[in-house]
């Protein structure tokens, strides 16, 4: 009886677990570039800084999936929904965008960053440019939760729970 | 505990997995082109960083050579979108599909989602190698705008078969 609600709730980890290791694999990287170029110019600190957060965002958007997928599971309301198989197999499908393009664009987005660290190592009034480019990433990434969240959120009537 | 199983894989009704089956078609093919898409603008980003360092000057042409390979994440959102109208979604009430249209369904989102990843990705390796052009020779920018659209051609391939079979429901 627990089967479609498991399918779910691994559907929803999915979501944040994968989109957390893109965002954590694409901040890693940026941090290494950035301490590399940290120890040349120390007071580029700031710059550096806020291109790390930016493939961090993944992970937030995967977050917000998963906590809008327990809440359609009625997680926080203390009173589980009853699903059978295909209809878990449904909310699994809605967290998919998100978690697979979740780690994919973050580790790209976090390689593209860590180029443009090398460039405003040399060129600093740059960082404006360095960031459009990492943001044109971003947008896929966007359009996925988009996708998660538009499923997640008419799936709860649809099915009538 | 395998004669439990046997009977409740038997007493399973398989025609409830058709719509799911098909949203998970529709999810592959919004999150896996999306994804390509991600990785070649990304690959093309690399490359226009190291392009901006040398001359700045040249960033409306990064821009856009990065445009270029992102166009399979929007192809995948139109398909996605497609499929969810013809499940039903956004009509407020879920079509019923057997077990066996549900794999139909899938199938036909697969050309986009597993096109679209690859094409993507290597959309962005054409698109960050004309970047070398346009470094070099000012003046050859169609040229390898040509080269990049001549990838385009296959994943508007794959839409359309994608799009041709999503019809059909």
């Amino acid at each position: 009886m627990y089967t479609g609600l498991g399918l779910a709730f691994l559907g929803s980890a999915i979501a944040v677990g994968l989109a957390c290791s893109g965002s954590a694999k694409g901040v890693g990287i940026v941090g290494e570039v950035g301490s590399n170029l940290l120890s040349e110019q120390p007071e580029r600190f700031s710059s550096v800084l806020i291109y790390q957060i930016i493939p961090g965002t993944q992970g937030l958007y995967g977050l917000v999936a998963w906590f809008f997928a327990l809440m359609k599971l009625g997680f926080f309301s203390g009173q589980l929904v009853q699903l059978d198989f295909g209809q878990g197999l449904m909310f699994f499908a809605a967290c998919l965008p998100i978690g697979i393009c979740g780690f994919i664009s973050a580790f790209a987005q976090g390689k593209c960053t860590a180029a443009s660290i090398h460039m405003i190592a040399k060129r600093p009034d740059q960082l404006s440019k360095g960031i459009i480019m990492a943001i044109m990433v971003e947008f896929y990434a966007i359009l996925s939760l988009l996708a998660t969240f538009l499923m997640l959120n008419s799936l709860d009537t649809l099915l009538g729970l | 505990m395998t004669d439990s199983f046997v009977s409740l894989l038997s007493s399973f009704d398989w025609n409830t997995l058709g719509v799911p089956i098909g949203l998970v078609g529709a999810a592959l093919a919004v999150g896996l082109p999306c994804s390509g898409s991600a990785k070649g603008v990304g690959r093309v980003g690399e490359a226009g960083a190291g392009l901006l360092t040398v001359e700045p000057a040249k960033f409306s042409r990064a821009l856009i050579f990065q445009i270029l390979p992102g166009t399979q994440g929007l192809y995948g959102l139109v398909v996605w979108f497609l499929a969810l109208m013809k499940l039903g979604f956004f009509s407020g009430s879920l079509v019923s599909l057997s077990f066996m249209e549900g794999l139909k369904f899938f199938a036909a989102c697969m050309p986009i989602a597993v096109g679209g990843f690859i094409f993507g990705s290597v959309q962005g390796r054409i698109c960050s190698n004309g970047l070398a052009i346009v470094a070099k020779r000012q003046g050859d920018l169609s040229k390898s705008i040509i080269m990049a659209i001549m990838m385009e051609f296959y994943s508007i391939l794959t839409f359309l078969a994608t799009f041709l079979m999503l019809n059909d429901f």
